[in-house]
Protein backbone atom coordinates (compact mmCIF):
# COMPACT_ATOMS: atom_id res chain seq x y z
CA UNK A 1 0.00 0.00 0.00
CA UNK A 2 1.26 3.48 -0.70
CA UNK A 3 1.97 5.85 2.13
CA UNK A 4 -0.73 8.38 1.28
CA UNK A 5 -3.44 5.77 1.00
CA UNK A 6 -2.27 4.24 4.26
CA UNK A 7 -2.64 7.62 5.90
CA UNK A 8 -6.21 7.84 4.71
CA UNK A 9 -7.24 4.58 6.30
CA UNK A 10 -8.67 4.51 9.77
CA UNK A 11 -5.63 2.71 11.17
CA UNK A 12 -3.27 5.26 9.64
CA UNK A 13 -5.21 8.07 11.22
CA UNK A 14 -5.13 6.38 14.60
CA UNK A 15 -1.37 5.86 14.43
CA UNK A 16 -0.70 9.46 13.42
CA UNK A 17 -3.03 10.80 16.09
CA UNK A 18 -1.43 8.72 18.83
CA UNK A 19 2.04 9.81 17.71
CA UNK A 20 0.98 13.46 17.58
CA UNK A 21 -0.66 13.32 20.98
CA UNK A 22 2.41 11.67 22.50
CA UNK A 23 4.64 14.38 21.05
CA UNK A 24 2.51 17.20 22.45
CA UNK A 25 2.23 15.33 25.73
CA UNK A 26 5.98 14.82 26.18
CA UNK A 27 6.82 18.31 24.99
CA UNK A 28 4.32 19.78 27.41
CA UNK A 29 5.44 17.68 30.37
CA UNK A 30 9.00 18.92 29.88
CA UNK A 31 8.12 22.55 29.23
CA UNK A 32 5.41 22.93 31.87
CA UNK A 33 7.53 21.50 34.68
CA UNK A 34 10.43 23.71 33.62
CA UNK A 35 8.13 26.75 33.47
CA UNK A 36 6.73 25.96 36.89
CA UNK A 37 10.17 25.81 38.46
CA UNK A 38 11.45 28.87 36.62
CA UNK A 39 8.42 31.03 37.40
CA UNK A 40 8.31 29.96 41.04
CA UNK A 41 12.01 30.71 41.26
CA UNK A 42 11.72 34.18 39.82
CA UNK A 43 8.71 35.05 41.97
CA UNK A 44 10.84 34.19 45.00
CA UNK A 45 13.86 36.10 43.62
CA UNK A 46 15.66 32.85 42.84
CA UNK A 47 16.82 31.60 39.46
CA UNK A 48 15.33 28.12 39.37
CA UNK A 49 17.19 25.33 37.56
CA UNK A 50 20.26 26.62 35.74
CA UNK A 51 22.72 23.75 35.40
CA UNK A 52 21.30 21.14 33.02
CA UNK A 53 21.17 22.61 29.55
CA UNK A 54 20.80 26.32 28.75
CA UNK A 55 18.91 27.91 31.66
CA UNK A 56 18.10 24.46 32.99
CA UNK A 57 15.91 23.59 30.04
CA UNK A 58 16.82 19.91 30.20
CA UNK A 59 16.31 19.63 33.96
CA UNK A 60 12.91 17.95 33.61
CA UNK A 61 14.38 15.41 31.18
CA UNK A 62 17.13 14.62 33.67
CA UNK A 63 14.58 14.26 36.47
CA UNK A 64 12.44 12.00 34.32
CA UNK A 65 15.44 9.81 33.57
CA UNK A 66 16.19 9.56 37.27
CA UNK A 67 12.62 8.50 38.06
CA UNK A 68 12.66 5.85 35.32
CA UNK A 69 15.87 4.38 36.76
CA UNK A 70 14.38 4.06 40.24
CA UNK A 71 13.07 0.81 41.64
CA UNK A 72 9.30 0.50 41.76
CA UNK A 73 8.41 -0.19 45.36
CA UNK A 74 5.10 -1.76 46.33
CA UNK A 75 4.63 -1.30 50.09
CA UNK A 76 3.36 -4.10 52.29
CA UNK A 77 -0.37 -4.34 52.88
CA UNK A 78 -1.47 -2.48 49.76
CA UNK A 79 -4.10 -3.77 47.36
CA UNK A 80 -1.57 -4.72 44.70
CA UNK A 81 -3.86 -4.67 41.67
CA UNK A 82 -5.55 -1.38 42.42
CA UNK A 83 -2.24 0.13 43.49
CA UNK A 84 -0.70 -0.73 40.14
CA UNK A 85 -3.67 0.33 38.02
CA UNK A 86 -4.40 3.64 39.72
CA UNK A 87 -1.66 5.73 38.06
CA UNK A 88 -2.88 4.66 34.64
CA UNK A 89 -6.46 5.46 35.58
CA UNK A 90 -5.30 9.01 36.23
CA UNK A 91 -3.07 9.13 33.20
CA UNK A 92 -5.15 7.69 30.35
CA UNK A 93 -8.08 10.10 30.67
CA UNK A 94 -5.60 12.91 30.07
CA UNK A 95 -4.51 11.26 26.83
CA UNK A 96 -8.11 10.69 25.80
CA UNK A 97 -8.98 14.32 26.44
CA UNK A 98 -6.50 15.35 23.76
CA UNK A 99 -8.81 13.88 21.13
CA UNK A 100 -11.20 16.82 20.97
CA UNK A 101 -8.75 19.69 21.45
CA UNK A 102 -8.76 21.85 18.28
CA UNK A 103 -5.09 22.78 17.90
CA UNK A 104 -5.80 24.58 14.64
CA UNK A 105 -8.53 24.72 11.99
CA UNK A 106 -7.45 21.36 10.58
CA UNK A 107 -5.48 19.83 13.41
CA UNK A 108 -7.95 18.01 15.58
CA UNK A 109 -8.02 14.28 16.13
CA UNK A 110 -11.77 13.90 16.13
CA UNK A 111 -14.27 16.76 15.91
CA UNK A 112 -17.02 15.20 17.99
CA UNK A 113 -20.52 16.70 18.04
CA UNK A 114 -20.45 16.51 21.79
CA UNK A 115 -16.79 17.51 22.17
CA UNK A 116 -17.39 19.71 25.18
CA UNK A 117 -19.42 17.10 27.01
CA UNK A 118 -16.88 14.42 26.14
CA UNK A 119 -14.01 16.50 27.50
CA UNK A 120 -15.58 17.19 30.86
CA UNK A 121 -16.96 13.71 31.38
CA UNK A 122 -13.64 12.04 30.59
CA UNK A 123 -11.88 14.41 32.96
CA UNK A 124 -13.96 13.01 35.83
CA UNK A 125 -12.53 9.52 35.37
CA UNK A 126 -9.21 10.73 36.74
CA UNK A 127 -10.91 11.31 40.09
CA UNK A 128 -11.71 7.60 40.27
CA UNK A 129 -8.02 6.89 39.70
CA UNK A 130 -7.11 9.23 42.53
CA UNK A 131 -9.57 7.50 44.83
CA UNK A 132 -8.22 4.10 43.79
CA UNK A 133 -4.70 5.24 44.63
CA UNK A 134 -5.74 6.57 48.02
CA UNK A 135 -7.82 3.53 48.90
CA UNK A 136 -5.31 0.94 47.72
CA UNK A 137 -2.37 2.54 49.54
CA UNK A 138 -3.59 1.31 52.93
CA UNK A 139 -2.43 4.55 54.49
CA UNK A 140 -4.54 7.03 56.40
CA UNK A 141 -2.97 10.05 54.77
CA UNK A 142 -3.56 8.68 51.31
CA UNK A 143 -7.16 7.87 52.13
CA UNK A 144 -7.77 11.35 53.57
CA UNK A 145 -6.28 12.85 50.43
CA UNK A 146 -8.49 10.74 48.21
CA UNK A 147 -11.64 11.58 50.19
CA UNK A 148 -10.86 15.28 49.99
CA UNK A 149 -10.18 14.96 46.30
CA UNK A 150 -13.63 13.47 45.71
CA UNK A 151 -15.35 16.15 47.77
CA UNK A 152 -13.52 18.88 45.93
CA UNK A 153 -14.11 17.34 42.55
CA UNK A 154 -17.86 16.99 43.07
CA UNK A 155 -18.14 20.54 44.33
CA UNK A 156 -16.13 22.29 41.66
CA UNK A 157 -17.55 20.29 38.75
CA UNK A 158 -20.73 22.36 39.15
CA UNK A 159 -19.40 25.90 38.67
CA UNK A 160 -17.19 24.66 35.82
CA UNK A 161 -20.17 23.21 33.95
CA UNK A 162 -22.33 26.24 34.72
CA UNK A 163 -19.68 28.57 33.39
CA UNK A 164 -19.20 26.69 30.13
CA UNK A 165 -22.96 26.46 29.69
CA UNK A 166 -22.86 30.19 28.95
CA UNK A 167 -20.70 29.43 25.93
CA UNK A 168 -23.01 26.66 24.83
CA UNK A 169 -25.98 28.97 25.11
CA UNK A 170 -24.19 31.60 23.05
CA UNK A 171 -23.03 29.28 20.26
CA UNK A 172 -25.82 26.71 20.53
CA UNK A 173 -23.30 23.97 19.92
CA UNK A 174 -21.20 21.48 21.83
CA UNK A 175 -18.84 21.09 18.91
CA UNK A 176 -15.51 22.68 19.75
CA UNK A 177 -14.62 23.67 16.19
CA UNK A 178 -17.88 25.61 15.90
CA UNK A 179 -17.29 27.30 19.22
CA UNK A 180 -13.90 28.47 17.96
CA UNK A 181 -15.35 29.63 14.64
CA UNK A 182 -18.01 31.63 16.48
CA UNK A 183 -15.23 33.64 18.10
CA UNK A 184 -13.59 34.87 14.90
CA UNK A 185 -15.00 38.37 15.50
CA UNK A 186 -14.99 38.61 19.24
CA UNK A 187 -13.46 36.36 21.86
CA UNK A 188 -15.95 35.14 24.41
CA UNK A 189 -13.81 36.46 27.23
CA UNK A 190 -15.23 39.94 26.53
CA UNK A 191 -18.94 39.23 26.96
CA UNK A 192 -18.29 36.34 29.34
CA UNK A 193 -15.55 37.60 31.62
CA UNK A 194 -17.13 36.38 34.86
CA UNK A 195 -17.58 32.80 33.60
CA UNK A 196 -13.97 32.89 32.47
CA UNK A 197 -12.82 33.70 36.00
CA UNK A 198 -15.16 31.07 37.45
CA UNK A 199 -13.84 28.53 34.98
CA UNK A 200 -10.23 29.36 35.85
CA UNK A 201 -10.79 29.12 39.60
CA UNK A 202 -12.72 25.86 39.34
CA UNK A 203 -10.17 24.46 36.91
CA UNK A 204 -7.36 25.12 39.37
CA UNK A 205 -9.45 23.37 42.00
CA UNK A 206 -10.05 20.42 39.67
CA UNK A 207 -6.32 20.22 39.06
CA UNK A 208 -5.68 19.93 42.80
CA UNK A 209 -3.19 22.74 42.64
CA UNK A 210 -2.41 25.33 45.29
CA UNK A 211 -4.40 27.18 46.66
CA UNK A 212 -6.84 24.28 46.28
CA UNK A 213 -4.37 21.45 46.88
CA UNK A 214 -5.97 19.98 49.99
CA UNK A 215 -5.88 16.43 48.52
CA UNK A 216 -2.09 16.53 48.54
CA UNK A 217 -1.44 19.09 51.24
CA UNK A 218 2.19 18.46 52.11
CA UNK A 219 2.07 19.86 55.61
CA UNK A 220 -0.90 17.75 56.72
CA UNK A 221 -1.06 14.70 54.45
CA UNK A 222 2.57 14.10 53.44
CA UNK A 223 1.69 13.91 49.73
CA UNK A 224 -1.96 12.86 49.90
CA UNK A 225 -3.05 10.13 47.55
CA UNK A 226 0.41 9.52 46.07
CA UNK A 227 2.29 9.29 49.38
CA UNK A 228 3.14 5.60 48.82
CA UNK A 229 4.11 5.92 45.18
CA UNK A 230 7.65 6.10 43.93
CA UNK A 231 9.66 5.81 40.75
CA UNK A 232 7.85 5.66 37.45
CA UNK A 233 4.40 5.33 39.02
CA UNK A 234 4.91 8.60 40.81
CA UNK A 235 6.22 10.12 37.60
CA UNK A 236 2.99 9.13 35.87
CA UNK A 237 0.91 10.94 38.49
CA UNK A 238 3.19 13.91 38.16
CA UNK A 239 3.01 14.00 34.37
CA UNK A 240 -0.75 13.56 34.43
CA UNK A 241 -1.00 16.61 36.65
CA UNK A 242 0.94 18.77 34.22
CA UNK A 243 -0.89 17.33 31.22
CA UNK A 244 -4.18 18.19 32.87
CA UNK A 245 -2.90 21.68 33.45
CA UNK A 246 -2.20 21.98 29.73
CA UNK A 247 -5.59 20.52 28.83
CA UNK A 248 -7.49 22.82 31.12
CA UNK A 249 -5.62 25.79 29.67
CA UNK A 250 -6.24 24.54 26.15
CA UNK A 251 -9.95 24.31 26.93
CA UNK A 252 -9.94 27.82 28.37
CA UNK A 253 -8.26 28.99 25.18
CA UNK A 254 -10.84 27.24 23.03
CA UNK A 255 -13.85 28.44 24.97
CA UNK A 256 -12.89 31.96 25.97
CA UNK A 257 -9.81 33.15 24.12
CA UNK A 258 -10.83 32.39 20.55
CA UNK A 259 -8.90 29.16 20.15
CA UNK A 260 -6.61 29.29 17.15
CA UNK A 261 -8.04 32.57 15.88
CA UNK A 262 -5.44 35.27 15.50
CA UNK A 263 -3.77 37.52 12.96
CA UNK A 264 -0.48 36.97 11.11
CA UNK A 265 0.92 33.92 12.90
CA UNK A 266 -0.26 30.42 11.93
CA UNK A 267 -3.25 29.16 13.95
CA UNK A 268 -1.32 26.51 15.86
CA UNK A 269 1.17 29.09 17.12
CA UNK A 270 -1.68 31.26 18.35
CA UNK A 271 -3.17 28.27 20.07
CA UNK A 272 0.02 27.46 21.96
CA UNK A 273 0.70 31.10 22.87
CA UNK A 274 -2.74 31.48 24.41
CA UNK A 275 -2.59 28.12 26.14
CA UNK A 276 0.75 28.82 27.74
CA UNK A 277 -0.46 32.25 28.79
CA UNK A 278 -3.17 30.48 30.80
CA UNK A 279 -0.59 27.99 32.11
CA UNK A 280 1.43 30.99 33.27
CA UNK A 281 -1.58 32.39 35.13
CA UNK A 282 -2.21 29.05 36.83
CA UNK A 283 1.41 28.82 37.96
CA UNK A 284 1.37 32.47 39.04
CA UNK A 285 -1.69 31.82 41.20
CA UNK A 286 -0.02 28.82 42.78
CA UNK A 287 3.01 30.77 43.90
CA UNK A 288 0.98 33.66 45.24
CA UNK A 289 -1.62 32.14 47.54
CA UNK A 290 -1.45 29.83 50.54
CA UNK A 291 -3.61 26.74 50.80
CA UNK A 292 -7.26 27.01 51.84
CA UNK A 293 -8.77 24.94 54.63
CA UNK A 294 -11.21 22.25 53.42
CA UNK A 295 -14.20 24.06 54.95
CA UNK A 296 -13.18 27.36 53.36
CA UNK A 297 -12.86 25.54 50.08
CA UNK A 298 -16.38 24.16 50.28
CA UNK A 299 -17.79 27.49 51.45
CA UNK A 300 -16.13 29.25 48.57
CA UNK A 301 -17.59 26.85 46.04
CA UNK A 302 -21.14 26.48 47.35
CA UNK A 303 -21.69 29.94 48.74
CA UNK A 304 -19.91 32.03 46.15
CA UNK A 305 -18.93 30.36 42.88
CA UNK A 306 -22.05 28.29 42.28
CA UNK A 307 -24.58 31.10 42.92
CA UNK A 308 -22.49 33.49 40.87
CA UNK A 309 -22.32 31.04 37.97
CA UNK A 310 -26.07 30.43 38.18
CA UNK A 311 -26.90 34.13 38.17
CA UNK A 312 -24.56 34.65 35.28
CA UNK A 313 -26.19 31.87 33.30
CA UNK A 314 -29.62 33.37 33.95
CA UNK A 315 -28.49 36.81 32.81
CA UNK A 316 -26.91 35.40 29.66
CA UNK A 317 -29.99 33.46 28.63
CA UNK A 318 -32.23 36.40 29.49
CA UNK A 319 -30.22 38.82 27.37
CA UNK A 320 -30.03 36.32 24.53
CA UNK A 321 -33.79 35.86 24.58
CA UNK A 322 -34.37 39.60 24.67
CA UNK A 323 -32.33 40.47 21.58
CA UNK B 1 -19.17 44.12 63.75
CA UNK B 2 -19.18 41.15 61.44
CA UNK B 3 -18.68 41.86 57.77
CA UNK B 4 -21.63 41.02 55.56
CA UNK B 5 -21.47 38.52 52.71
CA UNK B 6 -20.92 41.15 50.04
CA UNK B 7 -18.32 42.98 52.10
CA UNK B 8 -16.44 39.72 52.47
CA UNK B 9 -16.58 39.14 48.71
CA UNK B 10 -15.23 42.64 48.13
CA UNK B 11 -12.38 42.11 50.58
CA UNK B 12 -11.62 38.79 48.92
CA UNK B 13 -11.42 40.22 45.41
CA UNK B 14 -9.31 43.14 46.57
CA UNK B 15 -6.78 40.98 48.39
CA UNK B 16 -6.55 38.51 45.51
CA UNK B 17 -5.66 41.32 43.12
CA UNK B 18 -3.21 42.77 45.62
CA UNK B 19 -1.45 39.44 46.08
CA UNK B 20 -1.24 38.70 42.39
CA UNK B 21 0.19 42.15 41.74
CA UNK B 22 2.84 41.68 44.40
CA UNK B 23 4.07 38.36 43.05
CA UNK B 24 4.12 39.73 39.49
CA UNK B 25 6.27 42.64 40.61
CA UNK B 26 8.67 40.21 42.24
CA UNK B 27 8.65 38.04 39.12
CA UNK B 28 10.23 40.88 37.17
CA UNK B 29 12.75 41.85 39.84
CA UNK B 30 16.34 40.78 39.53
CA UNK B 31 17.02 37.46 41.31
CA UNK B 32 19.45 37.60 44.20
CA UNK B 33 20.78 34.07 43.75
CA UNK B 34 24.55 33.76 43.43
CA UNK B 35 25.49 30.70 41.40
CA UNK B 36 28.26 29.70 43.72
CA UNK B 37 30.86 27.69 41.85
CA UNK B 38 30.51 29.94 38.80
CA UNK B 39 30.09 33.25 40.57
CA UNK B 40 31.79 34.12 43.81
CA UNK B 41 31.02 36.70 46.37
CA UNK B 42 33.53 39.49 46.94
CA UNK B 43 35.07 38.81 50.35
CA UNK B 44 35.51 41.70 52.77
CA UNK B 45 39.10 42.67 53.61
CA UNK B 46 38.75 41.88 57.28
CA UNK B 47 37.05 38.53 56.71
CA UNK B 48 38.39 35.91 59.11
CA UNK B 49 39.46 33.12 56.78
CA UNK B 50 42.07 30.47 57.47
CA UNK B 51 45.11 31.91 59.22
CA UNK B 52 48.53 32.31 57.59
CA UNK B 53 51.94 33.67 58.43
CA UNK B 54 52.65 37.09 56.99
CA UNK B 55 55.57 37.33 54.63
CA UNK B 56 57.95 40.20 55.27
CA UNK B 57 58.44 41.89 51.88
CA UNK B 58 62.04 42.86 52.69
CA UNK B 59 63.38 39.49 53.77
CA UNK B 60 60.87 37.31 51.98
CA UNK B 61 60.47 35.29 55.17
CA UNK B 62 57.94 35.11 57.97
CA UNK B 63 58.39 37.27 61.06
CA UNK B 64 57.58 34.72 63.74
CA UNK B 65 59.89 34.82 66.79
CA UNK B 66 58.62 31.56 68.23
CA UNK B 67 57.20 33.11 71.38
CA UNK B 68 54.38 30.48 71.47
CA UNK B 69 51.81 33.08 72.51
CA UNK B 70 49.47 31.92 69.78
CA UNK B 71 49.81 28.27 70.73
CA UNK B 72 48.99 29.07 74.35
CA UNK B 73 46.02 31.31 73.71
CA UNK B 74 44.31 29.19 71.11
CA UNK B 75 41.05 28.03 72.76
CA UNK B 76 40.67 25.13 70.35
CA UNK B 77 44.25 23.84 70.58
CA UNK B 78 44.50 24.17 66.84
CA UNK B 79 48.07 25.47 66.69
CA UNK B 80 51.10 23.21 67.14
CA UNK B 81 54.61 24.64 67.04
CA UNK B 82 57.94 22.83 66.73
CA UNK B 83 60.66 25.01 68.18
CA UNK B 84 64.39 24.48 68.39
CA UNK B 85 67.14 26.37 70.13
CA UNK B 86 70.33 26.06 68.06
CA UNK B 87 73.65 25.24 69.83
CA UNK B 88 75.39 28.25 71.35
CA UNK B 89 72.44 30.58 70.98
CA UNK B 90 69.69 31.66 73.32
CA UNK B 91 67.28 32.61 70.59
CA UNK B 92 64.53 30.12 69.86
CA UNK B 93 63.75 29.37 66.23
CA UNK B 94 60.58 28.25 64.62
CA UNK B 95 60.97 24.94 62.79
CA UNK B 96 57.42 23.94 61.95
CA UNK B 97 54.12 25.76 62.38
CA UNK B 98 50.95 23.69 62.06
CA UNK B 99 47.36 24.83 62.25
CA UNK B 100 44.51 22.31 62.21
CA UNK B 101 41.60 23.91 60.34
CA UNK B 102 39.38 21.11 61.58
CA UNK B 103 39.78 22.46 65.09
CA UNK B 104 40.16 26.18 64.43
CA UNK B 105 37.07 28.21 65.30
CA UNK B 106 38.30 31.34 63.49
CA UNK B 107 38.19 33.36 66.69
CA UNK B 108 41.17 35.51 65.85
CA UNK B 109 42.81 35.34 69.29
CA UNK B 110 46.09 34.11 67.83
CA UNK B 111 46.24 37.06 65.46
CA UNK B 112 45.57 39.50 68.31
CA UNK B 113 48.06 37.95 70.67
CA UNK B 114 51.06 37.90 68.36
CA UNK B 115 53.63 40.46 69.63
CA UNK B 116 55.26 40.96 66.23
CA UNK B 117 52.14 40.82 64.11
CA UNK B 118 53.36 37.72 62.29
CA UNK B 119 50.05 36.00 61.55
CA UNK B 120 46.85 37.16 59.93
CA UNK B 121 43.57 35.93 58.57
CA UNK B 122 43.46 35.28 54.85
CA UNK B 123 40.37 35.49 52.66
CA UNK B 124 40.41 31.77 51.95
CA UNK B 125 37.09 30.20 52.92
CA UNK B 126 36.99 27.15 50.66
CA UNK B 127 38.86 24.85 53.01
CA UNK B 128 36.83 21.64 52.58
CA UNK B 129 39.00 18.55 52.17
CA UNK B 130 38.46 14.86 51.55
CA UNK B 131 40.41 13.69 54.59
CA UNK B 132 40.99 15.06 58.07
CA UNK B 133 44.77 15.01 57.68
CA UNK B 134 44.60 17.46 54.79
CA UNK B 135 43.04 20.03 57.11
CA UNK B 136 46.30 20.35 59.01
CA UNK B 137 48.26 23.07 57.24
CA UNK B 138 51.94 23.77 57.62
CA UNK B 139 52.32 27.54 57.55
CA UNK B 140 56.05 28.18 57.77
CA UNK B 141 56.94 26.75 54.37
CA UNK B 142 56.06 29.20 51.67
CA UNK B 143 54.07 28.14 48.66
CA UNK B 144 51.69 25.90 50.53
CA UNK B 145 47.96 25.90 49.98
CA UNK B 146 47.31 28.64 52.47
CA UNK B 147 49.40 31.35 50.77
S1 LIG C 1 41.77 31.65 65.09
FE1 LIG C 1 41.41 31.05 67.21
S2 LIG C 1 41.01 28.85 67.06
FE2 LIG C 1 41.95 29.43 65.14
S3 LIG C 1 44.10 29.05 65.43
FE3 LIG C 1 43.79 31.19 65.98
S4 LIG C 1 43.41 31.17 68.19
FE4 LIG C 1 43.20 29.06 67.46
S1 LIG D 1 52.45 34.63 68.58
FE1 LIG D 1 53.40 35.34 66.65
S2 LIG D 1 55.56 35.36 67.10
FE2 LIG D 1 54.67 34.19 68.74
S3 LIG D 1 54.78 32.07 68.02
FE3 LIG D 1 52.80 32.81 67.36
S4 LIG D 1 53.13 33.58 65.29
FE4 LIG D 1 55.15 33.36 66.25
Amino acid sequence: MELTSLLNTFLGKVIISVAGVMVVFTFNALIAVWLERKISGHIQLRLGPMEVGPHGLLQSAADGLKLICKEIITPQGVDKKLFGVAPYMVFFPSLLMFIVIPFSDRLQVQDLNIGLLYFFSISCIATIGIFMAGWASNNKYSLMGAVRSIAQSIAYEIPIILSILNIVVLTQSLKLSEIVKAQSNMWFIIPQFVPFIIYLISAIAELNRTPFDIPEAESELVAGFHTEYSGMRFAIFFMAEYTNMFLVSAMATTLFLGGWNGPLLPPIVWFFIKTYAIVFIIIWVRWTFPRLRPDQLMNFCWKFLTPLALINLLVTTFILKLF
Amino acid sequence: MKASYFEKVGIGIRTVIKGMKKSLVYFFKKPVTLQYPHQKKVIADRYRGSIRLKIDPQTGKHKCIACTNCEKICPAFAITLKIETPEGSKKKELKEYYVDLGKCIYCGLCVDSCPVDAIEHSNVYEVAERSKENLILRLDTIGEKNV
